[in-house]
């Protein structure tokens, strides 16, 4: 039984781990022809092709995207949350429901219907870009805040309102610290749909919006440049999994 | 995929914390990136082909080929970790006490499995694989990488048709774009239909 057990885990294990294993091999392979196991020649071929094909703007552009579309979406969805959970909002299915409807209707079709519009009435790219994934992220932004509002007593803002605290003073000393843990996980899936979108920034941003996506694409839809797309494939996933450590740790530290 | 590593992640006996921070990590990776990775991986000189020693020539078709193992494995890879994170927050918080009852009634291992935890963990099962339905079917960039030229799926038929020179194809790309979107809809519907049979049973 403990054999069996072990060996489920093992392979439930192998299954996370083994798509990550040829990417980290790949980014310090300078030489790795077949059928060799291991690497032939180690070096940082990959990294300098990787930083020759601009993959340096294109990380700060992917960084910049990922954070404004976090700074817009998580404040909205602190909004809509709040309100949702206050239980004062007439037909707040309705309300959720539209809300939500991002995650049921595919990116790509909402791109490519508001993509002739948006070009009518002569909206920057960048502009569409943000505000087509702002909205793909309010889903996530709205829920998180939902459940954290519903958890949230209002009775230590309306004590401290008591206590003679301006409106803002409430929400800066009471909301926030309270809510920070949950505003940190908003942040985090915001950040994740702007830092990890190809297809509305291909499509409404027209090829003038570079994003490390699009690197990404570009560089495995060609064939004998491995080392690079591995190099950009990590470099793509460093900083999500460095945030979510900060987000895990912001957690922890509100449960205390 | 999911199921299993969410009951191993919140087993009361051995439970294993290595395969939850594994799955977590694995949710922030973008699909573009999980694309890449499986082509590394599954093609025919690539990583999984030198492991096991089979030469290019014998090795299947996995990325490109009839049967999309390669999209199909990469979705499951990405989407197993997200189903595991919801189930096993599910089950973390609510299995231990019931499962401890039913241990203490004389349920057995499989008994507890069978009526103790699967049905707290089916709701957040059901809807998870709904989510994750709903997102392969929306979803451009990993069979656009990983699949073939033709028959390519409606996200991908979508894209040709929006970007091609001949301008006539535009309308063809938003009949296209309404009919997945409507599909979904659909989907959605009914498993929301189901799940809220399944809350009445319980």
């Amino acid at each position: 039984m403990l054999a069996a057990s072990r060996a489920g885990r093992g392979l439930l294990a192998l299954w996370l781990v083994l798509p990550a294993v040829p990417l980290l091999l790949w980014a310090f392979a300078d030489r790795w022809t077949y059928p060799a196991l291991l690497p032939q020649e180690w070096g940082v071929r990959g990294l300098a092709e990787a930083a020759a094909s601009g993959a340096g703007g294109a990380f700060l552009r992917s960084a910049l995207l990922g954070a404004v579309v976090a700074l817009l979406a998580t404040p909205l969805g602190a909004m809509a949350g709040r309100a949702l959970a206050s239980r004062q909002v007439p037909r707040s299915t309705v309300v959720l429901a539209v809300l939500l409807s991002p995650l049921v209707l595919p990116p790509f079709a909402v791109a490519l219907g508001l993509d002739v519009l948006l070009l009518r009435l002569g909206v920057p790219a960048a502009l569409g870009v943000v505000v087509l994934l702002v909205v793909a992220a309010l889903p996530y932004t709205t829920i998180t805040m939902r459940a954290a509002y519903a958890a949230h007593d209002r009775g230590f803002e309306d004590e401290a309102r008591l206590l003679g605290a301006t409106r803002w003073q409430t929400v800066r000393s009471v909301q926030l610290p309270l809510l920070a843990p949950a505003l940190a996980g908003a942040a985090f899936l915001a950040f994740l749909v702007g830092w990890s979108d190809y297809i509305v920034t291909v499509l409404i941003g027209g090829g003038r919006l570079t994003t490390l996506p699009l690197l990404v694409a570009s560089a495995a839809s060609a064939t004998g440049n491995d080392a690079q797309v591995a190099v950009l494939s990590l470099t793509s996933i460093l900083p999500p999994v460095a945030l979510l450590g900060v987000v895990g740790l912001l957690a922890r530290r509100g449960r205390r | 995929m999911g199921l299993c590593l969410a009951l191993a992640a919140t087993a009361a006996v051995r439970r294993s914390r290595v395969l939850g921070t594994l799955a977590a990590l694995t949710v922030p990776i973008p699909h573009l990136v999980g694309a890449a990775a499986m082509g590394l991986l599954l093609a025919d000189a690539g990583f999984l082909s030198r492991l096991l020693g089979v030469d290019p020539s014998s090795w299947p078709p996995l990325v490109g080929g009839r049967l999309w193992v390669a999209v199909v494995a990469e979705y499951a890879w990405k989407e197993s970790a997200f189903v595991a994170l919801v189930v096993a927050g599910v089950l973390s918080s609510r299995a231990a006490s019931y499962v401890e009852t039913a241990a203490l009634l004389g349920a057995g291992r499989w008994a507890r499995l069978r009526h103790v935890t699967l049905p707290l963990a089916a709701p957040a099962l059901g809807a998870t694989a709904a989510v994750s339905f709903v997102y392969t079917l929306g979803s451009y960039e990993v069979a656009a990488l990983l699949g073939r030229a033709y028959p390519e799926p409606l996200a991908v038929l979508a894209y040709r048709l929006f970007t091609s020179i001949d301008l006539a194809a535009r309308p063809q790309a938003a009949a296209v774009a309404v009919t997945t979107a409507l599909l979904a809809l659909v989907v959605v519907l009914l498993a929301l239909r189901a799940l809220r049979r399944l809350a009445v049973e319980q």
